[in-house]
């Protein structure tokens, strides 16, 4: 179903550039790992709020809030860059089973997030939800960084 | 340079060294954790940069946040250093030449020097100063510094694979 | 709130199964996959490192001028789970090399396929690298 789109990327310039280039795909590389830092930082602070752990005497609705839209950014700067990447060999990664977990396990995280975002401003949450919201979103997210490093080493 | 170069490449020499660099799991495995741990150090202190810039979690007092934070990015710090001297030991001899990993290590120092700065200048005006009030001029200053010098290092690090 | 809950949790699998059926950087910032080139030579240094593997063959011109060229390929973890350990090349062995040629011109080839003393035929590129052959069933 995907691999006409993978297919139609590999024919752009945008993928010839990036398979060319001596640059652009380090530098992506570096928006991607700076991306990875600040959408990881935010989860991490986030996820350890939701669990219960107390932070400036604030709620869990008012953490989320403010940052949600850090995690965004971050979450922008992944995947944009990650857009880059893939186009330096579109259809190899069509392929590739390490992507393919990594691009499924990011989903996962991004619907826990909304379902997160659903709850976050309800008081009639069992504690013991929290525990487990927080558990996925922070162990789904690590472990699409070993999915991503599992791209380059298996 | 004359007396790094024999102290790299003694470390490059050692047994230790000599065997991550040579490992099929170990070398991955550190650089994993090296590379994913950014998250902990990087992303966390970035949050504190964030809010002592008025630009996340307002709600909060920044020394709130600042107390909060701080450790988990000492931890963080931890981790990479470890994983870092084990990496750098592995290819010690080498790397010291790559301009990437000089860029890398002189904005270390520098984001070193810029903690250093904080906690001595701007950490008591931010003690002082009154709760729910802006925010002192020298720790911005230092959260902006802070939040440049780290996206400096993430680059020069992704850099050393290319020289 | 519980049926929400639990609904929306079921829907989490999904994210996995929508699947469709790299500390790494890109072939084409060091190497010219439009300069392909094939080494032959008797080994003269191997180091068996990570993050890539080096092989310096002496590599003798049409004049018959030796030269030593590096051959980069993946790191022992790749090259090992291809069936390549560490002693099974040795100082003084002839390998065949095919792939390419750096794109600043020094001496230096990215290792796509190696023939080894023994007969077999080894994928040698880093994985994930995009380079050609990256991604399809290794060694033949």
């Amino acid at each position: 179903m995907f691999h006409g789109l993978y297919a139609a990327y590999a024919a752009t310039s945008l993928s010839e550039a990036v398979r060319v280039s001596r640059w652009i795909f380090a530098v992506f590389e570096m928006v991607h790992l700076t991306g990875l830092a600040v959408l990881g930082g935010a989860v991490l602070i986030v996820s350890a709020r939701l669990a219960g752990w107390p932070i400036g005497g604030l709620g869990r609705a008012e953490v989320w809030q403010s940052l949600r839209w850090v995690a965004l950014a971050g979450l922008i700067a992944v995947a944009g860059s990650g857009v880059v990447l893939v186009g330096v060999n579109p259809l190899k990664y069509y392929f590739n089973p390490s992507f393919n977990v990594k691009l499924g396990l990011l989903l996962s995280g991004i619907l826990t997030a909304l379902v997160v975002d659903r709850l976050v401003r309800r008081d009639d949450v069992p504690g013991a939800w929290w525990l487990v919201l927080a558990g996925l979103l922070s162990g789904l997210l690590l472990a699409v960084g070993l999915a991503g490093r599992a791209i380059g080493l298996l | 340079m004359a007396l790094i170069e024999p102290l790299a490449q003694w470390l490059y020499d050692t047994d230790w060294a000599t065997a991550i660099r040579e490992s099929e799991v170990v070398f991955p495995a550190i650089e994993t954790v090296h590379v994913l741990a950014l998250a902990l150090m990087v992303g966390t202190i970035a949050l504190v940069d964030l809010r002592l810039l008025g630009a996340a979690l307002r709600d909060a007092p920044a020394l709130d946040v600042e107390r909060r934070i701080v450790p988990v990015t000492w931890a963080g710090f931890a981790l990479m250093a470890v994983t870092g001297l084990l990496l750098f030991a592995s290819e010690a001899a080498k790397i010291i030449h790559n301009p990437a990993f000089i860029v890398k290590f002189a904005a270390m120092v520098l984001a070193g020097a810029n903690v250093a700065l904080f906690h001595w200048r701007a950490k008591p005006l931010l003690l002082a100063a009154p709760v729910g009030g802006p925010v002192p001029a020298p720790a911005q200053v230092g959260a902006a510094v802070s939040l440049a010098l780290w996206l400096v290092v993430i680059a020069a690090g992704r850099a050393i694979a290319y020289f | 709130m519980k049926k929400l809950l639990v609904a929306a949790l079921a829907v989490l699998p999904l994210g996995l199964a929508a699947t469709p059926a790299n500390a790494h950087h890109s072939f084409a910032a060091e190497f010219d996959g439009a300069r392909p080139i094939r080494l032959v030579g008797k080994i003269t240094k191997v180091e068996w490192t990570n993050p890539h593997s080096y092989f310096y063959l002496d590599v003798a011109d049409k004049s018959g001028k030796v030269a030593n060229w590096a051959c980069e390929g993946g790191g022992p973890g790749a090259l090992s789970r291809r069936g390549w350990k560490k002693g099974d090349v040795k100082i003084g062995d002839t390998l065949v090399v095919d792939g390419y040629l750096s794109k600043d011109g020094t001496r230096l080839i990215d290792a796509r396929r190696i023939k080894l003393p023994d007969g077999r035929f080894i994928y040698g590129g880093t994985p994930g690298d995009g380079g050609p052959g990256d991604g399809q069933p290794q060694n033949g």
